[in-house]
């Protein structure tokens, strides 16, 4: 991996968070909700041959049945769970319990109620739900970690529920192959709404992130990724989505952020394995208003404050037909991330497509640099209705790379403001860039330095247990919930039709 | 995620890193001294205190068989091997070293980690109080085998962040 090219002087701009892009767009095969079965006609039986008939067995003596014991007739219909279903409370009295005797394909129904649970899966495919959304409540009390965590459990699904006030997060994944998060709400809690980290094939939807200091939704450190998240809602946090190092067929669409720190944020970063961030795609979602003051904000979500969409030192991410507005930096910015404590090298360009294991197996380089400075490439702004951004609708920044070398496009958005000026002339998508040296690139270019000065006068973070928060919103529940079938997080994610997904409409209209 | 921001009003590399001054030797190196082998010989036992039979492997009724000797014990040997606390994983996850070489494990993520080891009855590791990001935690394990860990926090003792340090004992 080659050095750090030279390092800034002056102040660098140190952000960060969490997320990542797809190139392309188009329609993404990853699997189905519905399961299509073919039946094929079966071939005609070959004749049996008569066998010979074989001499009887000598019947065995019955055996007289032990006093009390249970019988054919009562097992195992009457164990707690035997249908697949676990009840909770009314034949386990904790969801801990029943998850602890769920096996695949068990669905724990949970009952309206407030649990004081930190739950631990470690089971796969089992589905666990709560009749209620607002009324089945997992409450941390600001004493246990987390209230749902996936440990390599795969094909888990969480459905129908809210967390909240968690030291750490809502719901977690950790190293799973298929999870599922579906009509959840996360609500204060201390590290992350709703959370996978080194997990792939998942499916994040109809779900609600509210109140957490780093952010309300997290994928972070997979590649590919394989992972959706359509139509959640994130406010109040630190950053609305994040996700370091992560990517790969990575669909952020049809969601809404507002009111965080800043709002859609995927970065590179060493601190976490797989980098770095790239191929996130970010299609209709609404993101406005992220300059909340009062939120819970980790030091990254303080230092990019006032910023819609950002990319710190992403890669090849995909930004289209998203609707932007309102913010106080940029409505879509492309960064530099300046990372300091790096624990490897920068990945040279030919090490971009290196998957999560292939870089797990790598050793340590014998020197490691102090700083890396991450830039932007390569990625693609395109239809987006950007506005009302007090520095630049559209923005982007080098600092060891030339802003116009970066190989970044523009095309087709509906803007005001871009620093540098004229970026759809600059560099427009499917046209030709104009050479990074030209005195163009440097009419207006976007000052990240002057983000890192003004950092330490940002509104400071706000204690997540103290934080002001709206209400929970009066959100869907899960269609059925009482009756659905238990399908655990295989099939997933589904399918996105990304040519159907226009700009959004302004809210309230 | 969470990162380390350092703000300079000027120029300035930004500096810092999670113990980045130190240089962690892997292995032996170039005149590193012998292990020293101390072996642990057992109490001697009182003429009083009444010594439970050990069966012999022949059958008979012995008297009081001697107990099997303790295993060696090493001292340590100057060597230092860093392992680094990422967000969230142990890089390297599997450690081996000769006995005697000290592990340092270092927080370099942005996030509090743990090192708890698998078996509750060994007695070393770092609760999260003391292993926040920055922190340090050091030991030396003086006897081979094979030592497994986790962060609580992020994994169990068989999933999500978990590590192993491979002891082994000196050729």
């Amino acid at each position: 991996m080659k050095r750090v090219v030279g390092v800034v002087v002056a102040g660098m701009l140190v952000a960060a968070a969490c997320g990542g892009s797809d190139d392309g767009a188009e329609s993404v095969p990853l699997g189905d909700t519905e399961t299509e079965t073919t039946v094929e006609a079966e071939p005609e039986p070959e004749p049996e041959e008569e066998p010979e008939p074989e001499p009887e067995p000598e019947p065995e003596p019955e055996e007289e049945p032990e006093e009390g014991a249970p019988t054919p007739d009562t097992l195992p219909e009457d164990l707690p769970g035997a249908d697949g279903v676990l009840e909770v409370p009314a034949e386990f009295p904790t969801i801990t319990e029943a998850v602890t005797a769920a096996v695949a394909g068990d669905l724990v129904l949970i009952s309206p109620g407030v649990y004081n649970e930190a739950v631990d899966v470690t089971t796969d495919d089992i589905v666990i739900r709560g009749l209620e959304r607002e009324g089945v409540v997992l409450d941390g009390n600001f004493e246990l970690d987390n209230g749902i965590r996936v440990l390599g459990a795969s094909g888990v699904a969480v459905e129908n529920l809210t967390t909240q006030n968690y030291t750490t997060n809502g719901v977690f994944f950790v190293g799973v192959e298929g999870y599922r998060v579906s009509y959840v709400s996360a609500y204060r809690n201390g590290d992350y709404g709703i959370y996978a980290f080194d997990s792939v094939k998942g499916q994040i939807e109809h779900s609600y992130g509210a109140g957490s200091p780093d952010a309300g939704f997290y994928i972070g450190q997979c590649f590919p990724c394989d992972a959706v998240l359509d139509n959640v809602l994130g406010e109040h946090n630190g950053l609305g989505y994040s996700g370091t190092n992560a990517g790969g067929n990575l669909l952020i669409v049809n969601s809404t952020f507002r009111n965080n720190r800043a709002g859609i944020v995927p970065n590179s970063g060493s601190y976490e394995l797989c980098y770095p961030q790239r191929q996130t795609t970010i299609v209709g979602n609404t993101v406005y208003a992220n300059n909340q003051p009062d939120t819970p904000a980790i030091d990254v979500a303080l230092l990019a404050m006032g910023n819609g969409i950002l990319t710190p030192g992403g890669i090849g991410n995909v930004i289209e037909r998203n609707l932007v507005f309102d913010h106080d930096r940029t409505g879509i910015g492309l960064v530099p991330f300046l990372e300091e404590g790096a624990n490897d090298d920068l990945p040279t360009e030919d090490e971009w497509d290196t998957t999560c294991e292939e870089q797990r197996a790598e050793p340590l380089p014998d020197e490691v640099p102090d700083v890396l400075l991450w830039e932007s490439y390569d990625s693609i702004v395109v239809d987006n209705v950007v506005s009302d951004s007090r520095a630049a609708d559209l923005g982007v920044a080098g600092v060891s790379v030339a802003s116009g070398d970066l190989r970044n496009c523009w095309a087709g958005n509906v803007f005001s403001t871009s620093q540098p000026a004229d970026l759809e002339t600059l560099a427009p998508c499917g046209g030709d860039a104009v050479a990074g040296d030209d005195p163009a690139w440097a009419v207006e270019p976007l000052d990240v330095f002057a983000w890192l000065a003004e950092v330490e006068t940002r509104p400071p973070s706000v204690d997540y247990q103290e934080a002001v928060l709206p209400p929970l919103p009066d959100l869907d529940d899960m269609p059925d919930a009482a009756t659905a079938p238990a399908v655990p997080a295989r099939d997933v994610p589904f399918v996105v039709d990304l040519d159907s997904i226009g700009v959004p409409p302004v809210p309230g209209e | 995620m969470r990162t380390l921001v350092v703000l300079t009003a000027g120029a300035a590399v930004i500096a810092a890193g999670c113990g980045a001054d130190e240089e962690p030797v892997e292995g032996w190196g170039p005149g590193a001294p012998e292990p020293v082998v101390v072996t642990v010989a057992p109490a001697p036992v009182p003429a009083t205190t009444a010594v439970p039979a050990i069966p012999d492997s022949s059958g008979d009724d012995g008297g009081n068989a001697a107990p099997p000797p303790a295993p060696p014990v090493f001292a340590p040997n100057g060597q230092t091997v860093r392992v680094r606390s990422l967000d969230n994983s142990f890089r390297t996850e599997v450690t081996e070293v000769v006995v005697g070489t000290e592990i340092w494990w270092t927080n370099d993520g942005r996030n509090e980690h743990d090192v708890l080891p698998v078996d509750p009855t060994q007695e070393w590791g770092a609760e999260r109080d003391v292993f926040q990001p920055g922190d340090e935690y050091r030991h030396t394990f003086l006897e081979p085998g094979t030592y497994e860990y986790y962060c609580s926090i992020h994994g169990n003792e068989v999933a999500g962040m978990v590590g192993t340090i491979v002891v082994t004992a000196p050729s």
